[in-house]
């Protein structure tokens, strides 16, 4: 149990760590047992002495400090097995809350969420695309403070910002180093924000926060390594190995939408050919429609081939369509190539499809699916488990949110680590 | 490294030591303290275990100090070895012995295409290794584990091959056949992974490398986050039908189209150059090196083109892996530096990544000995000191 708390942790950096002493062995056992009541609870002092093979008296000692703390509390009893009837312990999430923003292409996406990621407010704001970093950054600040301030009365303790975007970010710097979509250079968000609020921020690559929302309440629970491929404006790779985001070298890693799946292929925005986005983005699937409805004269679409919009084209092939269903199930199998690519690097166990090009879900599906199975060496399949997330409206935002959680919640190993066993918040 | 299990300290702490003074000229037991965070007295007290075990020895220190001379310990490495085979060419055997500091001792390759099964391959090796190793060889010297390169991939949860270029090893559990003729711990792994391994044992301090090693296969090794990325069963790594080739051309692997090992690997450059049913494959790859030197123009013409496949190749997993250090080895280095220069164009025309800039791409001249170091570094992990 130990080792999956510090699973999360990555390679221990022996420098910082904490020394070896009684205070440590005190903190890493309340972590323990917080962490088995967070992920499996409710539980009795029993199951968790079980669960953790700490001894019976230092649970009660621990879960009695906890409820003091407020993080945890009684809810009742179960049925006894001969002796006394077990009291059940539960986490309570709101505890604290954090905020998780998503900053899209014209619009900020804010949640405040309780420490489970449940959302309990939301917001959403405009802004001109193109707009400068400087200006969206004030708009972000005003608007989280604006979401706290509205739901103060639920606020125990704010213990954090996290932000997912779209680009290359530098994680530990707090920076964005630039984004292609927002047309944005290097952008310390950390340094920024921290100037307005004394809680902690965290940024991190929105799909990475997908993944983490995914690692921590979705499919992902039950893998060690999965992949995650977002379809919307773009097409983009969370890449979780071992439990934890693979980021790579330098803080890059993920980006498919550009991997060569066919050459010379067609031409991409990104000047190149040939590109996975170039063969099952958006622009695709419009131009696809287009060349297929230039001989589906029937066609529901065939009067407005020159306006094509994605939602006319999705509205098209849920009425049964030929040519709409035609142009989502051919970026299918264009996608099921870039998928077999990166199965066979990564002979992952699971892949996770996600983005708002799912809504389309049943129309892409066949044409992967068509793909996968066809396209492997004709000597064995590599396993792999291939789903739809179902993290549903405020994924974004809860992973955003999870950046924060994450944090506050690591095992309590390094010097200096602020998490709510330090009374963070209080 | 995670401590997680209190009779496993014992053990971490051991190896902590030995990792620290093995590719050095002596610590003393502060030097080792200080590397390892360790207690002086644990230090103290397992260094003397293994001086008493002969894994370690102390010598006086060679310096002028007022106070009392250091002792110093040293790892006893001349007196462990690895036996490595390498096994990823077609009817070619290389069998290598290493010290754990990774120096290799012995080194020389076979021609084994009259042997027809697996186990007649392991067999000539003991042999070759009893009988043109062993007789110069420290009869004291203890070899900790034996390790094989193959050029496909070892399914970790049934111990065979799966989907090997060479048709002879396919399916076969040769962990089992090794084990028994060698009668030591035997360890199997893919060239790709082995050579990836060796990089990161070496003076690298990255823990983000893609190891791209082309011979008789396409096949990459991929060390992220300080591990190396094996995949679900260890299936992990496998680029040989990526379809950025041909895609007119039809594998006749896996039946469909593109697949970049059909240009890549020594056979299919053969075939590209020579024409279709080559026999005698590592002569004609020889003919065409000769070809390359004279300048002769469909050579360098077959290079250059390949040299953009490559570089299609090498951008999806640096897109993909983000890595610090990208390296090109096997046979292929072999003609690189025809290809280095459509090589780095292609891959600076398709990175999407500005990191693009800060990879170093590094072409390994030595990837023979670097299989062996893998071999070697693999088993010296593994080893239960």
């Amino acid at each position: 149990m130990l080792k999956s708390l510090l699973r999360s942790e990555g390679v221990v950096k022996l420098e910082h760590l904490r020394r070896g002493n009684k205070a440590l062995i005190k903190d890493l056992n309340r972590a323990l047992v917080l962490h088995h009541l967070r992920i499996h609870g409710p539980l009795s002092r029993t199951d968790i002495a079980t669960e953790t093979k700490l001894g019976l008296s230092t649970i009660t000692k621990i879960t009695d400090e906890l409820i003091t703390q407020g993080l945890i509390r009684e809810v009742g009893e179960g049925d006894s097995s001969g002796g006394r009837r077990p009291v059940f312990l539960e986490f309570i999430p709101h505890y604290g809350h954090v905020v998780g923003a998503k900053i899209e292409k014209g619009q900020l996406v804010l949640a405040l969420t309780d420490l489970e990621a449940e959302i309990v407010a939301k917001d959403s704001i405009a802004f001109p695309v193109g707009a400068p970093a400087g200006e969206v950054l004030a708009l972000l600040a005003d608007a989280i403070a604006t979401l706290v301030q509205k739901n103060k009365a639920l606020i125990h303790r704010w213990l954090g910002i996290g932000i997912g975007i779209s680009g290359l970010v530098d994680q530990s710097a707090g920076e964005l180093v630039f984004s292609s979509l927002l047309g944005w250079g290097r952008v310390p968000f950390r340094e920024i924000l921290s100037q307005r609020f004394s809680v902690p921020v965290f940024i991190d690559n929105d799909v990475n926060t997908y993944a983490l929302a995914e690692l921590s309440y979705g499919y992902g629970r039950e893998a060690d390594d999965f992949l995650l491929v977002t379809i919307g404006a773009g097409i983009g790779a969370g890449l979780i190995l071992d439990k934890k985001i693979y980021r790579g070298g330098f803080g890059g890693a993920g980006e498919i939408g550009h991997m060569v799946i066919a050459t010379p292929g067609n031409p991409c925005y990104c000047g190149r050919q040939g590109c996975l986005e170039a063969h099952a983005g958006e622009q695709f699937i419009l131009s696809e429609c287009k060349r297929i409805l230039s001989q589906e004269k029937d066609s529901l679409l065939y009067n407005e081939r020159l306006q094509l919009t994605m939602e006319k084209v999705l509205k098209a092939a849920k009425a049964g369509d030929y040519a709409a269903r035609q142009a989502f199930y051919n970026a299918g199998r264009n996608l099921g190539i870039g998928l077999v690519n990166l199965i066979n690097i990564l002979n992952p166990t699971t892949i996770i499809l996600a983005g708002e090009g799912m809504v389309a879900e049943e129309f892409i599906l066949p044409g992967i699916k068509g793909v996968l199975p066809t396209n492997f060496f004709n000597r064995f399949h590599p396993e792999y488990d291939l789903r739809v997330s179902r993290l549903g409206e405020g994924a974004w935002e809860k992973g955003a949110a999870t950046l924060v959680i994450n944090e506050l919640f690591k095992a309590p190993i390094y010097q200096g680590q602020k998490t709510v066993l330090s009374g963070i918040g209080n | 490294m995670p401590i997680v299990d209190i009779i496993d300290i014992k053990k971490q702490n051991i190896r902590a030591i030995v990792d620290a003074v093995r590719f050095e000229n002596g610590l003393t037991k502060k030097e080792i303290a200080e590397r390892t965070k360790l207690s002086f007295a644990t230090v103290s007290n397992l260094c003397n275990e293994l001086i008493e075990r002969n894994v370690l020895y102390m010598t006086k220190k060679d310096i002028l100090s007022p106070g009392r001379t250091p002792n110093c310990i040293s790892l006893q490495y001349e007196m462990f070895n690895t036996i490595c085979l390498n096994l990823q060419m077609k009817d070619v055997m290389g069998l290598a012995v290493l010290n754990i500091k990774n120096e290799v001792i012995f080194m020389k390759k076979y021609d084994i295409s009259e042997l027809k099964t697996p186990y007649d391959v392991i067999k000539f090796a003991k042999k070759m290794f009893e009988t043109e190793f062993l007789p110069k060889a420290d009869p004291m010297v203890t070899y900790i584990g034996i390790g094989v390169a193959v050029s496909g991939i070892h399914d970790i949860e049934c111990h065979r091959l799966v989907n090997c270029s060479i048709e002879m090893y396919a399916g076969v559990p040769l962990k089992d056949i090794v084990e028994e003729i060698f009668q030591l711990p035997a360890y199997i792994d893919n060239e790709s992974n082995l050579c990836v391994l060796a990089v990161k044992s070496g003076k690298t301090k990255s823990d983000n490398i893609v190891y791209l090693h082309i011979s008789e296969g396409v096949g990459v090794g991929i060390i992220a986050q300080g591990n190396l990325v094996r995949g679900f069963r260890g299936y992990g790594g496998e680029v040989a039908h990526i379809p950025v080739g041909d895609h007119k051309k039809k594998c006749r692997v896996c039946h469909n189209f593109g697949c970049i090992e059909n240009e890549l690997c020594v056979p299919a450059i053969v075939e590209n150059y020579f024409g279709y049913g080559q026999q005698n494959v590592l002569e004609k790859w020889n003919q065409y090196l000769n070809d390359i030197e004279k300048e002769i123009p469909e050579a360098i013409q077959l290079a250059k083109r390949n040299a953009v496949y490559l570089g299609n190749l090498a951008s999806i997993l640096i897109d993909i892996f983000d890595p610090e250090i990208l390296y090109v080895g096997g046979d292929i280095s072999a003609i690189y530096h025809v290809m280095e220069r459509d090589f780095m164009e292609t891959i600076k025309k398709r990175c999407l990544l500005l990191s693009g800039e800060k990879l170093r791409i590094v072409c390994d001249l030595q990837s023979e000995t670097t299989i062996n170091i893998g071999i070697s570094e693999f088993i010296y992990k593994k080893w239960d000191i």
